[in-house]
């Protein structure tokens, strides 16, 4: 197991911001092939605000109104998005990264509005995106270590979500939802309507499978305590992210990328580097 | 009291005094992330880009016997899609206009965080909030020109009528739906 974790090391901070910008520029090409950029939605006569107070205020602004008046302001945005996205892969300077930040905050907030579902995955590139803000400054381990913690707050808190809701004691919980959710998926791909009757034939594994990913969620309590598991929450994160995919059909690549800071530390190149962030 | 100690030597305990010491700024950011989050979670609310991971946590209780889809007829033929992605797309504007037009163009989850802020707001900003963000929000004459447009991204097809129908299916026979009710028709 130590072999596979070699990499876990420090790494300067060149590189987690490089690392980071990759994986935002193909996500940002994924995107377009989604018809998620802006541009997309021009007109749109609807937004979601949700429960979200933030989404209430950007309506209230009026600026994606505005952004979606015109198909000119929506292509300019987007374009905007892609040579900052670029840029800050090539030289990534604190300016230009908070200016797409600003932006992405914009774009997560009009396309989940557009498209009525607030998709909270978008918030692992807004997350790392905060602390990439603080590029070469001192507040970076900090803004790194907060990140961390916010993996452990994600995970912990959907686990003691699911308990006070009282999901975690329904035995039929996930067998209802394949039903409600993937039961044309399951019409569809044979592939997928094998995993489809595995779950909503037995309904003991189904219900195994879900107490299983609420104490697999639970685990992530431990991070508050103790650094010394990081390399065993890491791979719990990616098991979940794959397990709902083969499940679900659902891939969460942006909050997979909050993995970074658990895989990674920063090197002590910069000043005021947190002791307490050197593993 | 062991608990107490113990609590010392956490990784966050350390964390927080390590940033208190040295970014007594960043510190206090901190601490108002957190009193902002829950006192928001409270109301079943949330301030993005933090947020409970409630997904799959709505209580089911049963089993459904039915299922629903929207179907589609362009100029009377039923629109092929293979892809449930496509699906999910062009489908969910019409399960939103649906629901709106049922609720009088109004979000009963929105209203209901209204009724929270009407706690703590007078009556009069509550109001003036609600409308503002109803006006900014919600523009039900607009869907049909819009839809239309929308609908083409998806599905290239040339039609002077399309009809959208909800259909219900049992469980046990999805080729054949028990009830099929018109939704909208858009004209070229």
């Amino acid at each position: 197991m130590n072999k596979v974790f070699t990499f876990f090391r420090p790494k300067n901070e060149r590189f987690l911001c490089s690392a980071f910008f990759t994986l935002v520029l193909i996500d940002w090409i994924v995107k377009y092939f989604q018809n998620t950029w802006l541009h997309n939605f021009v007109h749109v006569p609807f937004y979601a605000v949700g429960t979200d107070f933030s989404y209430w205020i950007l309506i209230l602004t009026g600026i994606p109104q505005f952004i979606l008046s015109s198909f000119n302001w929506a292509i300019s945005f987007d374009i905007l998005m892609t040579i900052l996205v670029v840029w800050n892969l090539i030289r990534p300077k604190r300016l230009t990264i908070t200016v797409w930040l600003l932006l992405y905050f914009i774009w997560v907030m009009t396309t989940n509005a557009a498209n009525g579902s607030h998709y909270h995955s978008y918030n692992g590139f807004v997350i790392m995106g905060i602390c990439m803000c603080f590029y070469h400054s001192s507040y970076f381990s900090i803004a790194w270590e907060m990140t961390r913690y916010y993996i452990m707050y994600l995970f912990a808190s959907a686990a003691l979500w699911k308990i006070f809701r009282g999901v975690a004691f329904d035995f039929n919980h996930l067998n209802s939802l394949m039903f409600q959710m993937n039961i044309w998926h399951a019409q569809q791909d044979p592939w997928y309507a094998w995993i489809f009757n595995l779950y909503t034939t037995h309904e003991w594994l189904s219900y195994f499978s879900m107490f299983t990913v609420i104490v697999l969620q639970l685990a992530f309590i431990v991070g508050f305590l103790t650094k010394k598991y990081d390399k065993w929450l890491l791979f719990l994160f990616i098991f979940f992210c794959v397990v709902d995919f083969i499940v679900f059909r659902h891939f969460f690549f942006e909050l997979l990328v909050l993995t970074l800071s658990l895989l990674y530390y920063p090197a002590l190149e910069t000043e005021g580097v947190l002791k307490t962030s050197i593993r | 009291m062991k608990l107490l100690q113990y609590i010392k030597t956490t990784a966050l305990n350390k964390f927080l005094l390590d940033v208190h010491k040295s970014k007594p700024g960043a510190f206090y950011i901190i601490c108002l992330i957190i009193i902002l989050q829950l006192g928001t979670n409270v109301i079943k609310s949330s301030l993005f880009p933090f947020f409970i991971y409630s997904m799959y946590s709505e209580p089911q209780y049963d089993i459904p016997s039915t299922t629903s889809r929207y179907v589609f007829y362009a100029d009377d033929s039923l629109v092929p899609i293979r892809n449930e992605h496509t699906r999910g797309k062009i489908s969910e504007p019409i399960e939103r206009y649906k629901k709106l037009l049922l609720n009088g163009g109004e979000n009963q989850v929105v209203n209901k965080r209204l009724d929270y802020l009407s706690y703590i707001l007078p009556a009069s900003v509550v109001s003036r909030l609600k409308f503002a963000l109803y006006k900014k929000s919600i523009d039900l004459a607009a869907f049909n020109e819009w839809y239309k447009q929308y609908f083409n991204q998806y599905v290239h097809l040339k039609f002077s009528k399309l009809s959208v129908y909800e259909c219900e299916y049992s469980l046990s026979d999805l080729a054949n739906p028990l009830k099929m009710t018109p939704i909208i028709t858009f004209h070229e």
